[in-house]
């Protein structure tokens, strides 16, 4: 598999996971169910993850919101249905402001405490894995041979926390999505 | 492992994770690679679902450093900078920087009834109206694109050092930022949104502003006018699938309608066709219309061989 290049996946992890669980509150808002709402937004990873430069991208979450828009209006083709109420929503909340600085570094600061809590709930050998990874930059390898385990322990333990996260990202997505959470393009 | 998955979402997450930690490690060995082809292939979530986790995985191990959050809003540098580096470092590092700068994108294109918008290259946008071709063939020197056939409507990206320019049918316009739909039907009808463009190739070069429409002919005279806020948002509604209709005749909202629609509609009295009608419509569900419509002006609608018949 050809898969994201590690400059993308590093690009993705500061500039889009942020903004992830507001996008799906959006989303859930404007009469998405949460399942469609884990698809647009696994689809819309899956295109970030394409990208060969992220150099010509200036605004990430107003780009990341438009890739949603575009999956969405396709697949509300695909459903050959009048929907009025969904067109209605979908043009009353029609975009998350893009000028709207504050809430991106709110944003990011949410992300990171939401990180920082995953690192500080893991078990100890897991927390310490990803300790020597974060303050010594060790890899994968040189973590197993330092703590006396095989690559595996570490990778699952590595997958654990990983999910944690995914988990944790999904779970603010989902729970503040209120019937009044809709934002307005100002 | 620990306790089973609540649920798929969480089965797919938990898989996604479990690869993007063994990707971690270094490239894989032959037989795990094919497992995870294998996996990606099986649903095309999956794909997403690794890239979200490799994502989570860089965020997880990253240097507590860049834990800073700025306090104040940090600006991205201008457009045109960020280019700039771009193709110095494509100049630095030879063929493989300047293909990612000079890459030839494809030509974009909608089949009936389908209304899309695409990001370009250059962060700019355009949003193609149903059966639309568009050929972008961007170099450093010039945004240029061509207008096959059918209607779009272009946000440009603001660039002084590399203008932006649309060829349709013989008319060329010119663009620095700002945006404009051009429609091929019955020659060129351009509507500037924003900002102002240059139409070179009728008769005369002509200038239009925000708020203006102009149609144009290849070496022929043009004609402009200044459409109210209204006349415009109306005028554009084609991008959100929707026709909103404010007192036009039956006959014309039906001929729009039939742009989008393989199955056309047919009224089928004279009368009835000029009749006003009012209120928003979904441009691709004519059965929708037609049958609202036969409510509201008291007459029935029906399907016959492949159209749909307004009238008693």
């Amino acid at each position: 598999m050809a898969g994201a290049t590690p400059t993308t996946i590093d690009w993705l992890a500061t500039h889009i996971l942020p903004h992830e669980a507001g996008v799906r509150r959006w989303l859930i808002a404007g009469g998405a169910s949460p399942d469609e709402a884990d698809d647009l937004i696994q689809d819309a990873y899956c295109r970030l993850g394409e990208l060969a430069s992220t150099d010509h991208i200036a605004s990430p979450r107003a780009y990341f919101v438009r890739i949603i828009q575009n999956l969405r209006r396709e697949s509300f083709r695909r459903q050959k249905v009048v929907r009025f109420d969904m067109l209605t929503e979908t043009q009353a909340s029609s975009i998350i402001d893009e000028r709207a600085d504050p809430e991106r570094v709110a944003d990011a600061r949410r992300q990171l405490s939401m990180v920082a809590a995953v690192l500080t709930g893991l078990p100890a050998r897991c927390r310490e894995i990803f300790r020597l990874r974060r303050i010594e930059g060790l890899s994968q390898r040189e973590i197993a041979h330092r703590m006396g385990v095989s690559e595996g322990v570490v990778e699952n333990d590595a997958a654990k926390a990983i999910r944690h996260l995914m988990s944790a990202m999904r779970a603010d997505g989902e729970t503040l999505a209120g019937g009044t959470a809709t934002r307005r393009r100002a | 492992m620990e306790r089973p998955p609540a649920d798929a979402r969480d089965e797919r997450d938990a898989r996604a994770a479990e690869w993007a930690a063994r990707l971690a490690g270094g490239a894989l060995p032959t037989a795990p690679a094919a497992d995870l082809d294998r996996w990606l292939e099986a649903d095309p979530r999956h794909r997403g679902a690794l890239v979200r986790a490799q994502a989570a995985l860089a965020a997880l191990a990253r240097p507590p450093m860049d834990d800073v959050v700025p306090a104040a809003p940090v600006r991205l540098p201008p457009r045109t900078l960020g280019r700039r580096a771009l193709l110095a470092g494509g100049a630095a590092c030879g063929l493989a920087g300047l293909a990612i700068a000079l890459r030839p994108v494809p030509s974009l294109a909608t089949g009936i009834g389908e209304i899309r918008q695409t990001p370009l290259d250059d962060g700019s946008s355009v949003v193609l109206d149903t059966a639309t071709r568009v050929t972008p063939r961007f170099s450093a020197a010039v945004r240029d694109l061509r207008l096959d056939q059918g209607r779009a409507l272009f946000r440009v990206a603001h660039d002084p050092a590399r203008p932006f320019v649309v060829e349709a049918a013989g008319i060329r316009i010119r663009a620095m930022g700002t945006a404009f739909s051009v429609a091929r039907e019955d020659g060129v009808e351009v509507l500037v949104t924003e900002g102002i463009v240059e139409v070179t190739g009728a008769l005369r070069p002509a200038r239009l502003r925000a708020g203006e429409r102009g149609r144009f002919r290849a070496g022929d005279a043009a004609s402009t006018d200044r459409l109210s806020a209204d006349a415009m948002a109306r005028a554009l509604d084609w991008r959100d699938g929707r026709l909103e209709l404010q007192g036009q005749s039956l006959a014309s909202a039906v001929a729009a309608i039939n742009r989008y629609n393989r199955r056309p509609i047919v009224v089928a009295d004279a009368a009835l066709a000029r009749e006003p009608l009012h209120g928003a419509f979904r441009n691709d569900d004519p059965e929708g219309f037609a049958r609202t419509v036969a409510l509201t002006l008291g007459t029935r609608s029906h399907v016959e061989n492949d159209r749909i018949v307004i009238g008693p």
